[in-house]
């Protein structure tokens, strides 16, 4: 018994109907997704080539055009000697043109797969996404390495929010809060990082530099592990001279949002908190140890970041992003008033009133 | 009649026993199922559910030591007589035959779904199957013991939801009170369904060696234990994805740990299958132990172990007969329907029965 019972499990535990053999499938690193002039999808793929010699690997890049984003894939299969696998995608670039108008849709097959590969990272292209894909970089094998990499670094200073296919989701099926990813461009043939797309629901409906979304997220408390500034502080003659310039790093972010909710005069008010404790990196004035230096450098950023923030949210409210989630907490604490009207219609109309305080706790070596 | 030493199992056994019976093929779903009837508030339900098990699992172990018998068929023949006796006998064989095809066909939906697209469902059904018969054909200790081991891969089914944690939105989990009382009870019936597995007392406790009054914790321990288990997940999966994106995701549990990745566990929701897979096994042992018990106890053969791989085989055929979702899914609203009528109606007619004919506690007869 014991005997047959084994062979039964050697024979029935080898999987080798799943089996998925390296040498029958493509392994796709990037792929792209634009759109037509007919609204067809026009979907590239760059895919790894095993080469001959260890040391270089080739990249295959092929595109096709159809109805839907697994009828290109279908597409694409006739081009390529093996089956297409997307489970090892590192980068996801769709077109700023398919995400203006719905970029859902385009998303279905990612999330619709059990091998998809959510935890890749999703980038909006300012232009043809297909573009990127085609730049042969040299110090990497390719170009979604790159952009995968690149990605990775704003994080960490900040820059954009942590975000991949899968993250990003939840935002799109909830009013009261919306989504930012980053842009990349193509500037003199190399992707450049720059700004973070904001959205309506499924749609992108503008887009921050990276300066106000870094405001953003260390509004939303969303501090990754280094953020830093420039600020000018002086208003000499010489505007642009690099002695009018702070430079700084935040040492902590400290931020809260509170939402009164007046139902009779159908008035919302989100007032967002949010204290910096600075580090200065680079003051050429000095005199960081007179308290009156201090005290005015402090007050100034205060009032400088504070009247950057009020900016990023009237362009905020012009794009209808709640990208802070303040409906969330209107939803989470007035249910009722949420519930009288979309608050897609209330949120470009409610107050904001951002304040951003700003203490310096350190300046390096120098005083 | 006497039983040998190795059939006894102790009441710290027997909370394994009924955790990892309890814990299974609804781990994945009760987040949406819960989702569909209360929204966010589907813990709360749960944790009503837990409490009612509770009480019916105390009312149980009520009844069988009011008149203990050498199984629990015996006591139904004592209780309602020979012939109804016998009926209702039938009826619970036929539903544990149900419940194991039901467990069976689930299984095989997420395997085929989330890992083997392409390999037979015979031989993933066999899988399972090959395994409960040969463990299942031993002594009722070593199952329990078996359960017990198995039971540190809980600790693994919580430690790996940890890592959605990161992208938790707490909001998600209000506004409370919006529902009526009705959908909390609706719901709370539901996610009854999804603990079944409590039932085992009714049939484990001649087994039972130990104080009447640990075997009594030791229950409610257990029943403690799953319905934690089981308000963490849907918290869980809760926290993470946005309302209207849950009733999109048959499996949440799973797919929320596809969005993480790390250099050394490239995919999460396989861990988790993994483990996942052993809990239904034991849900799936479970059945097919308490079916080859019915067969000792009726036919002539007075004996338990060869009758396992009959049992498994009936099992199996039926679930072989259930291929779409669709009708998976009339099969698990069968089941739902006809549950309440095991484990809630018998055992109360059963006891009032008892109760008439036994006003006294009785010894062993």
């Amino acid at each position: 018994m014991r005997v047959i019972l084994f062979i039964l499990c050697i024979l029935l535990c080898t999987s080798c109907w799943d089996a998925r053999q390296l040498r029958d499938i493509t392994v796709v690193k990037a792929s792209a997704i634009d759109v037509s002039e007919e609204g067809h999808i026009i979907l590239s793929v760059a895919s790894l080539v095993a080469a001959s010699d260890q040391r270089s690997a080739a990249i295959q890049i092929e595109s096709a055009i159809d109805h839907s984003e697994r009828g290109a894939r279908l597409e694409l299969e006739s081009r390529y000697s093996e089956s297409i696998d997307f489970s090892k995608l590192r980068t996801l670039f769709v077109s700023n043109k398919v995400a203006e108008n719905d970029i859902y849709p385009y998303l279905d097959a990612y999330y619709r797969s059990p091998r998809g590969a959510l935890a890749s990272k999703l980038v909006i292209v300012d232009g043809l996404a297909s573009q990127i894909i085609n730049i042969q970089p040299t110090d990497r094998p390719h170009t979604s390495e790159l952009v995968a990499d690149m990605v990775h670094a704003g994080e960490q200073q900040t820059l954009i929010p942590i975000t991949n296919i899968q993250l990003v989701c939840p935002f799109f099926f909830d009013d009261g809060s919306d989504a930012l990813i980053p842009v990349v461009k193509l500037e003199n043939g190399k992707p450049v990082l720059n700004a973070v797309a904001i959205f309506n629901n499924k749609q992108m409906s503008g887009t921050l530099n990276l300066r106000e979304s870094k405001l953003i997220l260390l509004m939303k408390g969303a501090k990754q592990s280094r953020a830093l500034l420039v600020n000018q502080v002086n208003d000499s003659n010489e505007g642009e001279n690099i002695e009018n310039f702070i430079s700084y790093k935040v040492e902590k972010a400290k931020s809260s949002l509170k939402v009164d909710v007046d139902p009779s005069a159908d008035k919302v008010t989100a007032r967002v908190n949010t204290k910096l404790e600075i580090n200065v990196l680079e003051f050429p004035h000095d005199k960081l140890t007179e308290p009156g230096v201090i005290k005015d450098l402090e007050e100034l950023l205060t009032q400088q970041l504070t009247d950057e923030a009020l900016e990023v949210f009237k362009k905020l409210q012009e794009a209808n992003c709640d990208a802070l989630g303040v409906g969330k907490r209107v939803f989470a604490f007035h249910p009722s008033y949420y519930e009288q009207k979309s608050w897609k219609e209330r949120y470009p109309s409610i107050t904001i009133e951002p304040s951003i305080q700003v203490e310096i706790v350190r300046h390096g070596v120098l005083d | 009649m006497s039983i040998s030493q190795n059939h006894f199992i102790s009441p710290n056994q027997l909370l394994f026993f009924i955790i990892q019976t309890q814990i299974g093929i609804a781990i994945l779903q009760l987040p949406i199922d819960m989702f569909k009837i209360v929204k966010w508030e589907g813990w709360i339900a749960v944790i009503i559910s837990g409490f009612c098990l509770q009480l019916l699992a105390l009312s149980y172990l009520f009844i069988v030591s009011r008149w203990p018998q050498p199984s629990f068929f015996t006591l139904t023949k004592k209780g309602l007589g020979n012939i109804i006796g016998n009926i209702v006998n039938f009826l619970y064989f036929v539903y544990f035959i149900i419940v194991g095809t039901h467990i069976l066909t689930l299984y095989y939906e997420t395997i085929s779904v989330w890992l083997f697209p392409e390999t037979p469902k015979l031989f993933i059904l066999l899988l399972i199957v090959i395994a409960a018969v040969y463990l299942v054909q031993e002594d009722l200790q070593l199952i329990a013991r078996f359960y017990g081991i198995v039971s540190i891969l809980l600790i693994l089914i919580i430690v790996v939801q940890l890592t959605s944690y990161s992208a938790a939105q707490p909001l998600n989990l209000l506004p409370l009170g919006l529902n009526s009382p009705l959908d909390y009870i609706k719901a709370s019936t539901l996610s009854i369904q999804s603990m079944l597995g409590f039932e085992i007392v009714l049939f484990l406790y001649p087994y039972l060696k130990g104080e009447y009054k640990k075997i009594k914790l030791m229950t409610v321990f257990a029943i403690g234990i799953t319905t934690t288990i089981y308000v963490f997940t849907i918290i869980s999966s809760y926290l993470f994805f946005s309302p209207d994106e849950i009733l999109l995701i048959p499996h949440p549990v799973l797919y929320m740990l596809k969005a993480f990745t790390s250099s050394f566990v490239d995919r999460l929701d396989l861990l988790f299958i993994s483990v996942w897979i052993v809990s239904v096994s034991t849900s799936f042992m479970t059945y097919l132990f308490l079916a080859s018990l019915y067969v000792k106890n009726t036919l002539p053969i007075k004996r338990r172990k060869p009758a396992v791989p009959f049992v498994a085989l009936i099992m199996l055929i039926v679930a072989m007969q259930y291929e779409s979702n669709l009708e998976i899914e009339a099969f698990g609203d069968f089941m739902h329907m006809i549950s309440p009528i095991f484990f809630l109606l018998l055992p109360l007619i059963l006891g009032i029965a008892v109760f008439i004919r036994a006003p006294k506690k009785e010894a062993m007869s």
